[in-house]
């Protein structure tokens, strides 16, 4: 119980971080709301006089892009550069000194921060839904599906950044890799262009890749893209890459250890 | 003005070994520059090859106004780089060095160490305004290659004008990187597409109220012969070397003005 206690401390030290850092959270929102304007007259402008492409309507793909861009808010995390600045600081050695997991210990951070984005999720939604498109689920099924998603792509990313903040044990400076990886997760995630759209090769690999979890496939079944089968499976996999990921940060961590050295700080 | 351009180099060569320094950073940073702009291109590349045009534009119009945006924005950031992180001069007090050497403040923040994110996205932007040159469906002759080299030099400008803003809003803010992420998602993201995109008033603001319709749309459609979907006479793309140099010296004039009120963090 004391454990859960010092986790909650932690993530609500992150949370008050991130609000103490309004500025930064305002300007995000301002871009959000940028990219949903651009991306929604974009594809409006696409389909032109088609009505449907690829199964998905006009109507259902701007308010797809407008979810998916409402989910990146959500899915932007500090952890990654949270553990390198400690590395780089040495301030890591009490991290590591504490009687917490180290891992849990940036889950946490990375959970107080969500808590913040989420609130700001849901009231910017409207907003990015009169500037882009409103929307809801097709059914409350679909809704629940969606929610289910949503966190699995949610832990997926939370640990995805924990494993690239434990390489900076390695490399110190994990900016570059971050913003790659960030990069091409948005791209291969879907967030700007639905995967039904990725020609065979790009869609063959954006499908191998755990990306998806975090933009397309919650989107899709948001505005009821996918089929129960299609959504039953999506649930599995990313069941599976949870799995394949939290061993990979429990290895890696492992060794982590092992390699730390701190000098003075 | 000569001493000034001399000083201008010798402080650019010393930025530039500096980072040398960390050469592996530099060349991931290059790749990241390369990757973060490439972004926008790969999108415009897969919902091409699906829907064949934009609003009238096909493939090798978009990659000609997407390639001539990467070469105003390459032009800007490979002399005025260090620009975008020079709120890190001010809040660690770098700028209490600057006022004691006998050089322009200006020059100085230009030319300090600087990332070399821009340098990918100058390998990048050489790579797709070629190829674009080569395949967009453009009569050259050499007074069209000396107006497309006049409209990249003026979109650097006006693209540079915004960061010089930010620049100079760190004197009182003391951190301005995330207002510096959305001045450059921003300019990427809007000025990346034919902005007929955009109903009429939108596209107005776009010209005379933030002008980034300056940067690369008004000069690509007047280039590639699609003046068709202006709102504003085809002529006023003509405006733009003026609309550059006005924008930025507005802003250095603003950065002037607020170094006046620069206070240090005492660090």
């Amino acid at each position: 119980m004391k454990r859960v206690s010092a986790y909650l401390c932690y993530a609500r030290a992150s949370a008050a971080v991130a609000v103490r850092y309004r500025t930064a959270l305002l300007t995000q929102v301002a871009l959000l709301l940028v990219q949903v304007f651009v991306l929604t007259r974009l594809w409006h402008a696409l389909y032109g006089t088609h009505n449907q492409e690829e199964g998905l309507s006009v109507h259902s793909t701007v308010v797809y892009l407008t979810v998916t861009n409402l989910q990146t808010l959500l899915m932007s995390t500090s952890v990654a550069g949270f553990v390198s600045y400690r590395v780089r600081q040495g301030s890591v050695a009490t991290d590591l000194a504490r009687p917490l997991g180290f891992v849990g210990q940036m889950l946490a951070w990375h959970s107080g921060k969500a808590i913040v984005l989420l609130c700001i999720d849901l009231a910017l939604a409207p907003v990015a839904m009169l500037v882009g498109g409103f929307g809801a689920p097709p059914s409350p099924a679909y809704a629940a599906w969606y929610i289910l998603l949503l966190v699995t792509g949610w832990a997926l990313n939370a640990f995805i950044a924990t494993l690239i903040g434990l390489s900076a044990l390695w490399l110190v400076q994990v900016f570059a890799v971050s913003a790659i990886v960030r990069l091409s997760g948005q791209f291969l995630g879907g967030i700007a262009v639905p995967l039904v759209f990725f020609p065979g090769l790009l869609r063959n690999i954006a499908d191998a890749l755990p990306f998806q979890f975090l933009g397309y496939v919650p989107a899709a079944a948001y505005v009821g893209g996918l089929s129960d089968g299609r959504i039953l499976r999506d649930v599995g996999v990313a069941s599976v890459w949870v799995v394949v990921l939290g061993a990979s940060i429990w290895a890696v961590e492992r060794r982590a250890r092992r390699k730390l050295t701190v000098a003075g700080g | 003005m000569q001493r000034y351009l001399r000083i201008y180099f010798a402080l650019q060569r010393a930025s530039v070994q500096s980072s040398m320094a960390y050469r592996a950073n530099v060349i991931i940073m290059v790749l990241t520059g390369a990757l973060w702009q490439g972004g926008g291109l790969a999108i415009v590349l897969v919902v091409l090859a699906h829907f064949h045009t934009l609003a009238g534009w096909d493939f090798r119009d978009v990659a000609f106004l997407y390639g001539l945006r990467l070469m105003a924005h390459a032009t800007w950031l490979t002399p005025l780089g260090s620009l975008t992180g020079f709120d890190f001069a001010v809040r660690y007090g770098d700028f209490d060095q600057m006022l004691l050497r006998p050089v322009n403040l200006f020059v100085q923040a230009t030319t300090r160490p600087r990332w070399f994110l821009g340098l990918g996205d100058g390998v990048l932007a050489v790579g797709v305004f070629t190829a674009a040159v080569l395949y967009a469906p453009v009569h050259w002759t050499p007074g069209r290659a000396l107006l497309c080299a006049v409209f990249i030099g003026a979109g650097a400008l006006i693209e540079s004008s915004a960061w010089v803003v930010v620049a100079a809003l760190a004197f009182s803010m003391t951190a301005t990187s995330q207002i510096g992420q959305l001045t450059d998602g921003a300019m990427g993201t809007l000025g990346s597409y034919p902005l007929n995109i955009f109903g009429a008033t939108t596209q107005r603001v776009l010209t005379f109220g933030v002008p980034i319709a300056f940067v690369a749309y008004l000069a690509s459609a007047l280039l590639l012969g699609k003046t068709n979907g202006l709102v504003v006479p085809s002529w006023v793309a003509y405006l733009a070397p003026a609309a550059g140099a006005l924008c930025f010296s507005l802003a250095v004039w603003f950065w002037s003005r607020q170094a006046r009120h620069y206070q240090s963090t005492g660090q």
